[in-house]
């Protein structure tokens, strides 16, 4: 079915590529807010790479390679809004902190802020290859075709952006452990 | 402590509950945009066009003539008619339409102009230059014509104008426009007479291409209605009394794939391929033997991502070429003998190579040139085949933006052209 799609949109056909991108808007928002933690710049990134697949997709040789072309496309364009911008504004959802929770619930929200302080802190390019494995689920060699990078590059920096990940919470919880105990942090 | 994978499950979770929830609000602004753009088309991607070098045409001053310049050119004209006359009294003999040949010319195209490559030195000559984007050059069997695309003018009062299907003598001249602009051109094969030329195009309302038949001099255009979206064509050695094709499966309402042969005048359609599909991707890179009693293609295994099935035509009887267990493989072409095929073996890190192999199946080949890495449209390399003479192949190597000439035995080849890829073609002379 979307193989037929993308052959019409190869073609010219506008009806088939809003299809197309309907399918996929909600997937490729998310993916671009994770990368960029913007909603503003998101939604830029997401336009831009839509304009540009409908630009360019006569030229894509494999319509079945269409979903790894379009996310490759959605990367370069999130990470051109960042190299842009130069400035990467964080919005952190509020949370309701009057309303009684559950000590499981509260371990979980600070297990979320802890995950979302350290993701923050890493740069797009490390924020792409975690969204793309481990949010879009894509195994290591198509991550590697979707970045455009040798596989080795691929482990090495999805290595990396797990270790200062980790990092980031492990001092995250030493700090805690500390202003508990009643240390300065 | 936490594990890796426990660490990496959060990671995930943590993904899916920080991103969920978002409604995209601008699809509709971002529809409105890609309406007002222009696509591009197909063959203006730059991983299409060739890598080479382009010596530019010198440009003759015009100074005024006096009465000597011109009984002197006209001398020289005399001479280059007589020349002319003596050339053509000998006509060099010409290659089997099928079959080992010696090396001519190669061609291919950059910028819109069409180059003959010395493939010693990568430096092209230009063979049809001008104003018109002219590109994707194919040699008649025979080696005497070369048929190319050209880019229809615009504006022509329709949203694609298509590309125009050129007839040009070896040399550039007696160039011929032999069709209209067709949407979609592509896939051109000479008949083996090479009185006719079979391609593919589009027609509104129709699933995928379609198959046209035109002759070299422009008339008898015409298109079959074979009930299948239609690629990989091909004229069936040695008579070329039917087109083989793959059925392709692009809608629901389609056929499943297959691979399929029709007369050139629309009768006698029939199946080739002898099982049902198994997917979509089932039967591609559909190649024919020079003789015409094989066909190989790329089909859907079990065991690996794709495998190389040799089909013989007249037994019906199908085999599976070996490759390392751990190794997919695609897009076979027979060498001009027809005795081994070359194609691409796809390894576990992504990266693709080009792999000689006999067609009997009685080894597992020898991997020439470079590995290229996979695009995020597919292998990086692309347009190679056989030499004539069937020594070599050629190929481009789109990510390092060269193409080689490679030894079919596997020795180090050469880089014939830099730059920008584009299709080769290369010209078949009596052996």
């Amino acid at each position: 079915m979307q193989r037929d799609l993308v052959e019409r949109a190869r073609r010219g056909d506008h009806d088939a590529f809003s299809e197309l991108a309907g399918a996929a808007i909600s997937r490729l928002d998310s993916a671009a807010w994770l990368i960029l933690r913007d909603p503003e710049q998101a939604a830029d990134a997401v336009q831009n790479a839509l304009v540009r697949a409908w630009r360019d997709l006569p030229t894509l040789r494999d319509p079945g390679r269409f979903d790894a072309w379009l996310h490759r496309l959605l990367v370069r364009s999130c990470i051109d809004e960042a190299r842009r911008l130069r400035r990467h504004r964080i919005d952190v959802p509020l949370i309701a902190l009057d309303a009684p929770g559950t000590a499981d619930d509260l371990s979980t929200i600070a297990d979320r802020d802890q995950l979302e302080r350290g993701f923050v802190r890493l740069d797009p390019d490390m924020r792409a290859v975690i969204v793309l494995h481990h949010y879009l689920d894509l195994p290591l060699p198509d991550v590697a075709v979707t970045l455009g990078i040798p596989i080795g590059t691929v482990k090495s920096r999805l290595h990396r952006a797990m270790g200062l990940l980790r990092a980031a919470l492990d001092a995250d919880a030493r700090a805690g452990r500390e202003i508990s105990e009643g240390r300065p942090a | 402590m936490t594990t890796n994978d426990d660490f990496s499950v959060r990671l995930g979770d943590w993904l899916r509950e920080d991103s969920a929830g978002r409604v995209p609000g601008h699809l509709d602004e971002v529809l409105l945009r890609t309406a007002g753009v222009r696509q591009r088309r197909w063959w203006s991607s730059p991983g299409r066009w060739l890598p080479m070098n382009v010596t530019a045409t010198r440009l003759w001053a015009v100074r005024p003539t006096s009465l000597r310049t011109v009984l002197v050119l006209g001398l020289v004209a005399l001479i280059i008619a007589a020349l002319v006359a003596v050339l053509v009294g000998s006509r060099r003999p010409l290659p089997p339409p099928f079959g080992l040949a010696r090396n001519g010319a190669l061609v291919s195209s950059a910028n819109g102009d069409l180059f003959t490559v010395d493939p010693k030195t990568g430096t092209g000559t230009p063979l049809i230059a001008g104003p018109t984007f002219d590109f994707g050059p194919a040699f008649s069997r025979d080696g005497t014509r070369v048929a190319f695309a050209r880019g229809a003018p615009t504006p022509c009062g329709e949203p694609d104008c298509g590309l125009i299907l050129v007839v040009a003598n070896a040399d550039g001249t007696g160039l011929r426009e032999i069709t209209p602009g067709e949407p979609g051109l592509d896939w051109l094969d000479w008949s083996p007479d090479g009185t006719r030329i079979a391609f593919l195009s589009y027609v509104a309302g129709v699933s995928g291409h379609v198959l046209n038949i035109v002759n070299v001099d422009g008339t008898g255009l015409m298109t079959l209605d074979v009930g299948h979206p239609v690629n990989q064509l091909s004229w069936l050695p040695p008579d070329g009394a039917e087109i083989l094709f793959r059925g392709e499966h692009l809608r629901e309402s389609d056929p499943p794939p297959g691979i399929f042969a029709v007369r050139p005048d629309g009768t006698g359609f029939r199946p080739i391929s002898t099982r049902p599909a198994l997917d979509p991707n089932d039967f591609n890179d559909v190649a024919v033997s020079p003789d015409g009693s094989l066909v190989a293609y790329r089909a859907v295994a079990p065991d690996r991502p794709f495998a190389i099935r040799i089909l013989d035509l007249r037994s019906r009887v199908e085999r599976v070429l070996p490759t390392p267990s751990d190794s997919g493989m695609g897009g076979p072409l027979f060498s001009p003998d027809g005795r081994s095929v070359v194609y691409l073996r796809w390894y576990p890190d992504s990266s693709t190579q080009l792999v000689v192999a006999p067609v009997d199946g009685s080894s597992l080949g020898i991997a020439i040139g470079p590995h290229g890495p996979l695009g995020s449209d597919g292998p990086t390399i692309n347009n190679y085949g056989f030499s004539p003479d069937g020594r070599s192949v050629f190929a481009n190597y789109d990510a390092e933006k060269v193409a080689r000439l490679l030894p079919v035995d596997g020795s180090p080849g050469e880089v014939i052209a830099r730059g920008e890829l584009a299709l080769v073609s290369y010209q078949r002379l009596a052996p």
